[in-house]
């Protein structure tokens, strides 16, 4: 029998002993592993975007509570806030169940993005109300970086959601074909 | 590996970078034994390569996300199964005493070795130095291809290609030898 047939690697594999309790145990344990995925610098840095995050919250929540100036401007702050609490929430829960969600990981890029878009639609409706006012343009600048950026990863997000997405569809297909492929080559009986 | 099982893994990957867990446990189940048996030819004892894989599986679940070709699942798998092994069982110093540098390197001519028992190989395996023994058991398990084994190895080519030119001979001498016996 050749060393490069399927069957040898096969017949290989099987001569190899393995005790059916340590096999169990092995199993068990990563299957446990498998719920707590975050590595000690994963963590570190969640706990760092949640203290960002965090602290966001709490300077929109202190405008919204101590600096009213006009609804407008309260639509920045509650939407900022809203935002930052959001991302805090998603971070928290992440941290304690001890995994990163990647399926959350789209929504909440879009979740941002739109809360950006809120932003920057009032800040320049602040400008239009005070263009001669400096801080307008100012918001404007910080709203549209804002903007930007949350559009970037959204859209990277939404790229990367997508690929994985089509290449499962075709490595299906593919899979499905191989399988056809396979059993029309077998005898009949 | 067959073509299929090759489509079904990659599969797998990327419904695991999906988020789908239920894929891992169906990853793991897949290539339990190969890596196993691969493990097992590095290991002391079965326990400790039970720990080796559990290790493997647990940095394999945390990298399998930033994992950009599917396709190369197998070669990183049995990279992190040789670092495993690597760190915890020293076998980096028990590879450069054992490994021959003056081996001379095989050629491509070779003929490939057919053996008529895979159980006689298994134990045969067992008999041979660690560096012949590493190279002819990834060879053997076919999921790797030779400059993929010499990646791994960290060895040139025509290395791999010695390690397994004069491993297959030690096998057939042992082979041989329990013919003679028997």
């Amino acid at each position: 029998m050749s060393a490069n047939s399927p069957d040898f690697r096969q017949q290989l594999l099987e001569t190899q002993d393995m005790s059916p309790a340590l096999r169990d145990a092995c199993r068990k344990e990563i299957a446990a592993l498998s719920q707590h995925t975050l590595t000690p610098r994963t963590s570190g840095l969640l706990v760092l975007l949640l203290l960002a995050t965090l602290l966001f919250a709490a300077v929109g929540l202190r405008a919204m509570l101590f600096h009213y100036r006009g609804p407008l401007l309260y639509g920045v702050w509650t939407t900022f806030t809203l935002a930052s609490a959001a991302g805090a929430v998603w971070i928290g829960v992440s941290l304690w169940q001890g995994r990163f969600q990647w399926k959350s990981y789209f929504p909440v890029a879009d979740a941002f993005t739109v809360a950006a878009a809120v932003i920057s639609v009032l800040t320049l409706l602040m400008g239009a109300r005070a263009p001669a006012d400096p801080a307008s343009s100012f918001a404007t600048l910080y709203a549209l970086t804002f903007l930007v950026i949350c559009v970037a990863w959204s859209i990277h997000s939404r790229i990367a959601a997508a690929e994985l997405a089509a290449r499962e569809h075709s490595l299906r297909i593919e899979c499905r074909l191989a399988d056809l492929a396979g059993r029309m080559q077998r005898p009949s009986i | 590996m067959t073509d299929g099982q090759m489509l079904e893994c990659e599969l797998l990957v990327t419904r695991c970078q999906r988020g789908d867990m239920s894929a891992f446990s169906s990853l793991v189940e897949m290539w339990e034994r190969p890596l196993f048996y691969y493990l097992r030819r590095l290991a002391p004892s079965e326990a400790e390569t039970w720990d080796l894989l559990q290790e493997t599986w647990l940095k394999t679940f945390r990298s399998i996300g930033s994992l950009r070709d599917p396709r190369a699942l197998p070669a990183f798998l049995y990279k992190t199964a040789r670092n495993a092994a690597v760190s915890r069982l020293r076998l980096r110093e028990r590879e450069e005493e054992l490994a021959n540098p003056a081996a001379c390197i095989a050629t491509e001519s070779e003929e490939i070795a057919a053996f008529d028992s895979a159980e006689q190989v298994h134990h045969a395996l067992d008999q041979l130095p660690i560096a012949q023994r590493e190279a002819l058991t990834l060879y053997f398990l076919q999921d790797l291809s030779l400059d993929e084994i010499a990646t791994l190895l960290r060895v040139p080519l025509g290395t791999v290609k010695s390690r397994l030119y004069y491993g297959k001979l030690t096998i057939r001498k042992i082979l041989q030898g329990d013919d003679h016996v028997s």
